[in-house]
């Protein structure tokens, strides 16, 4: 994923990564990953419920394809911990553009439901799209 | 049809920065939402 990031931020996008899970984690996670951008901490999940990231379940959290993502992070070298924030709690992307409009958005069905970075660097030089 | 305006927000991150929507205002903008920090 990181890589993905590098890649849109050469073109000049910046980036925020945004987590619901509690300061301390968040902190935690920062140092673990060393994570260049910032991450904003929305506990009252707000802004994921405004962007339609709701909680998924059965086979998009628990399926095969979550668990390929993990085995790769591992593969990488990534440590994996117990989660302790809601596993159900659904993430996604949304590119917004200089004008302050959604240019993108992308509800993530589970871990391995991701835009291509083709698709968002395709927003960036032309206009806006709903994925859902 | 245009589209829709991105959502106003006032997040802290965790070095204690306040960002807001607005400072991003004349460059794209990709904010990327985690599922737990597993």
């Amino acid at each position: 994923m990181r890589r993905r990031e590098d890649e849109i931020e050469r073109l000049g996008v910046a980036i925020v990564a945004v987590t619901f899970e509690a300061r301390e984690r968040a902190e935690e996670y920062v140092r673990e990953t060393g994570l260049r951008w910032p991450l904003l901490i929305d506990r009252r999940r707000a802004l994921y419920s405004a962007y339609g990231m709701g909680r998924g379940r059965g086979w998009a959290i628990w399926g095969p394809a979550s668990w390929w993502v993990y085995i790769k992070l591992i593969a990488r070298g990534r440590r994996l911990r117990r989660p302790t924030g809601d596993i159900h709690q659904l993430g996604g992307d949304v590119l917004v553009d200089p004008a302050g409009r959604v240019a993108l958005r992308h509800v993530g069905k589970g871990p391995a439901d991701r835009p291509a970075v083709a698709a968002l660097l395709d927003q960036v030089r032309h206009g806006p799209r709903d994925f859902r | 049809m245009g589209a829709a305006p991105a959502v106003a927000f006032t997040l802290e991150d965790t070095a204690g920065t306040v960002h807001r929507l607005e400072e991003f205002r004349g460059r794209w903008l990709l904010m990327v939402f985690h599922r737990h920090l597993g």
